[in-house]
């Protein structure tokens, strides 16, 4: 039977060893208990005797070289003994990667060795080190008498004015303090939100996930975008009565033909020439980002909140098809039958609050989008024909756009278009 | 740039030395032939020859002793103690004639004389091998008292401390000697005695450790960080003489300190921070300066031992209590 000896640890937590000197050839026949090997290792130089009787029929490694724990010394065949037995004994510490911090136990204790992972970062002596850019406010000089009188007071003692010596805030001045002096900044935990209130005059209730979304989303969008919103109004009396002829001609399709149709067609001919409004800003790696599919997101009232599903490729739609479209995806918000795809890559949104109602709104960037197109309640009104007043049909329109990327005159120009297809719907047509 | 551990860094720093400066030489029990208790002087011997490295006879006192004759007559000895424990023997010798013996001779000898000795506990091994006894030697005018927290410290501060004409006594981190790794600089460089270093800087808190407690303190970072705490950590590197400016300017900046290390804590390095504190940073205190630090107890045997030593859980609740006083 072969029999492969493999370097024991000594008892000492070793880690590796190296070779001193070899004791025995291959062919030499040795007794258990022979020593086999002089070993030096961390801590001591020994002789590693054979644990058993036998031949040597192999040595592993030659003098200077370094043996990890478990790897194999020598093969020794043992007579006698036949079998698999050998086999058995080497497989379970072949190649064993030395444990993260492993032990050593000797006479003077425990050493923790140095694992893979207990690598310190090279330091950084003598390199000048770049100082915090953020410098933290710089505190007052004060007694902790007077700190914590400022404390009790909930005064910011940062913001007091000392008048002890350099500058020090003393107890008069903190007792001279008048809240009103200044903004004051409160500390401690006197949040009115943390106020208890009791328990019958609010009711709790969980966030659904759709709140928790819309509120982060509209969070993300304020704080990171530059609001700037229009205001704007236009006559749409022509368009109405090509609405109602056009109506009239799809009756029996069963097909529901809203303002919205021809504004989303009016948006999507306008983006065309207007590559800002459909584009977003990418500050991180300095560079704009524009998209060459004009994919509008619709505003979706839902009894759970506000969905955005999106028109894919608006610009590949006729008028009748963009109204299909609309049509199939309210109703898939509502029976909340939306896939995340109806809502993914949208370029532009419209929100048409006038459905419900609304004039003017001040509508939130569907963030990383560039803007947003609010669509008001249609009013009757006095308007100005040729030098006549007359009832017109004013359709109120609020654009927010993301200043960062698109300046007010280039929002002007986007809406002026919009507008021009909305008073004058033949264009679109023609487009 | 090669990786080293502690053990090697210090080898690393006694090679450059003996072999740079012919009057160092470097003797102590069984640092000759072995190489040292924990091997730290391993090979220097057949490399420098047994004139210059070799092996004493049990006898601290005498080890010390001769080693400040060698100072006082011109060489630059490095001696090693065995353990932290095994220096009260000398002790005799390093108060009475080592530390004095400049401000005896009105200035006309000086003592160039490093003691090394692995400190502290956490290796499980019995008392007077772990402990930490370095505000005894801090307290004694006339000694420079070092502790490096890394290999690169260890090699930087012991070639300083070799080049020092002041008795130094170099107390090595044993529980972590060979526990932590770090590319070292090849060649000789050499750090200021007397310069505390801010590992990490932060806006909160003040925390100072040194040695083998830099580890802990920063694992109790990681835990107050994600608390929403900046602390910054301050490594004394030399305990004396002290960097009053480094730790009161952090104070300052911060309002808070907490103080980490093994040693027993009343009438210790903590208890001199606290006054640095105090005197140098009293306008300026948000909240009562903490020690975290040993009992004032003998370092139990291994099986009490982790209820002695401080954890970074422990050095974390300090850290919260002192934010939230």
């Amino acid at each position: 039977m072969r029999y492969i000896f493999n370097f024991p640890d000594i008892g000492e937590g070793l880690e590796e060893g190296t070779i001193l000197e070899w004791y025995v050839v291959k062919g030499q026949t040795i007794k258990a208990g022979q020593a086999l090997v002089n070993m030096e290792t961390d801590k001591i130089v020994t002789d590693i005797p054979s644990p058993k009787a036998g031949t040597i029929v192999a040595i592993y490694g030659s003098v200077g070289e370094t043996i990890r724990v478990g790897s194999p010394l020598v093969e020794i065949e043992i007579e006698g003994v036949f079998g698999a037995d050998a086999v058995a004994e080497t497989k379970v510490t072949e190649k064993v990667e030395p444990v993260e911090e492993e032990e050593g136990a000797g006479v003077v204790g425990t050493m923790e060795l140095a694992g893979k992972n207990a690598y310190l970062a090279a330091s950084d002596e003598g390199s000048s080190k770049p100082k915090t850019e953020d410098k933290p406010v710089a505190k007052v000089q004060a007694t902790p008498l007077a700190r914590a009188m400022a404390r009790d007071m909930n005064v910011d003692i940062n913001r007091i004015i000392g008048s002890g010596p350099s500058g020090r805030v003393t107890k008069e001045d903190i007792e001279k303090y008048k809240p009103s002096q200044g903004s004051q900044k409160v500390i401690g935990k006197t949040d009115i939100n943390q106020q208890p209130v009791s328990p019958d005059s609010v009711t709790y209730e969980p966030i659904s996930q759709i709140r928790k979304a819309i509120a982060k989303n509209m969070l993300n969008s304020k704080q990171n975008t530059a609001h700037m919103t229009l205001f704007e109004e236009v006559e749409i009396s022509g368009l109405m009565s090509i609405r109602e002829k056009i109506k009239t001609a799809i009756a029996e399709k069963n097909i529901k033909l809203t303002y919205l149709s021809f504004i989303v067609k009016a948006v999507v001919l306008t983006l065309k020439s207007h590559r800002q409004l459909n584009s977003q800003i990418d500050l991180e790696n300095d560079r704009m980002i524009y998209k060459n599919r004009f994919n509008i997101g619709i505003a979706v009232d839902t009894p759970e909140g506000l969905v955005v599903p999106v028109i894919k490729d608006a610009d590949h739609l006729s008028i009748i098809q963009i109204a299909q479209k609309i049509t199939e995806l309210s109703e898939k918000a509502r029976d909340r039958k939306l896939s995340l795809d109806d809502m993914k890559e949208g370029t532009f949104t419209i929100t048409n609050y006038g459905s419900i109602g609304g004039i003017y709104a001040t509508p939130v960037i569907n963030y990383p989008q560039a803007g947003i197109l609010g669509v008001g309640r249609i009013v009757k009104k006095p308007v100005v024909k040729e030098n006549q007043v007359v009832a017109g049909n004013v359709l109120p329109l609020s654009l927010s756009v993301d200043h960062r990327i698109v300046d007010g005159g280039e929002a002007s120009r986007f809406i002026n278009q919009i507008m021009e297809y909305l008073s004058d719907p033949v264009l679109m047509m023609i487009e | 740039m090669s990786v080293m551990t502690i053990v090697q860094a210090i080898n690393n720093a006694l090679d450059i030395k003996l072999d740079e400066d012919k009057s160092v030489v470097m003797y102590g029990e069984d640092s000759g032939r072995e190489g040292g208790v924990f091997r730290v002087t391993e090979g220097l011997q057949k490399k420098y020859g047994v004139e210059r490295v070799f092996d004493s006879p049990l006898a601290e006192s005498a080890i010390v002793g001769t080693g400040l004759g060698m100072a006082l007559s011109g060489l630059r000895p490095v001696v090693e103690l065995q353990f932290d424990g095994f220096t009260y023997p000398a002790f005799n010798q390093i108060i009475s004639n080592v530390s004095r013996m400049h401000n005896r001779s009105r200035g006309m000898y000086k003592v160039p004389l490093v003691i090394r000795f692995p400190y502290g506990g956490g290796i499980n091994a019995l008392e007077h091998h772990s402990e930490s006894p370095e505000a005894l030697y801090a307290h004694i005018p006339g000694l420079k008292v070092v502790i490096p927290s890394s290999p690169h410290d260890a090699k930087g501060l012991l070639i300083a401390a070799i080049e020092c004409d002041d008795p130094v006594i170099f107390m090595e981190p044993k529980r972590i000697y060979r526990a932590i790794k770090q590319e070292v600089e090849d060649g000789k460089f050499s750090i200021p005695l007397g310069k505390a270093k801010v590992l990490t800087e932060g806006t909160d808190i003040t925390v100072v450790a040194f040695g083998a407690m830099i580890r802990e303190c920063q694992k109790a970072i990681v835990m107050a960080k994600e608390a929403g705490i900046s602390v910054e950590l301050i490594d004394l590197r030399t305990i004396y003489p002290i960097d009053k400016e480094t730790i009161a300017e952090s104070i300052k900046k911060t309002g808070r300190i907490v103080i980490v290390a093994e040693a027993p804590e009343s009438f210790s390095v903590g208890a001199e921070l606290m006054a640095i504190a105090n005197e140098e940073a009293f306008l300026y205190l948000e909240a009562p300066p903490k020690r975290v630090m040993g009992f004032d107890t003998i370092v139990p045997l291994a099986k009490g031992e982790p209820m002695y030593m401080i954890t970074p859980e422990k050095i974390f609740y300090e850290i919260e209590r002192t934010i939230k006083f």
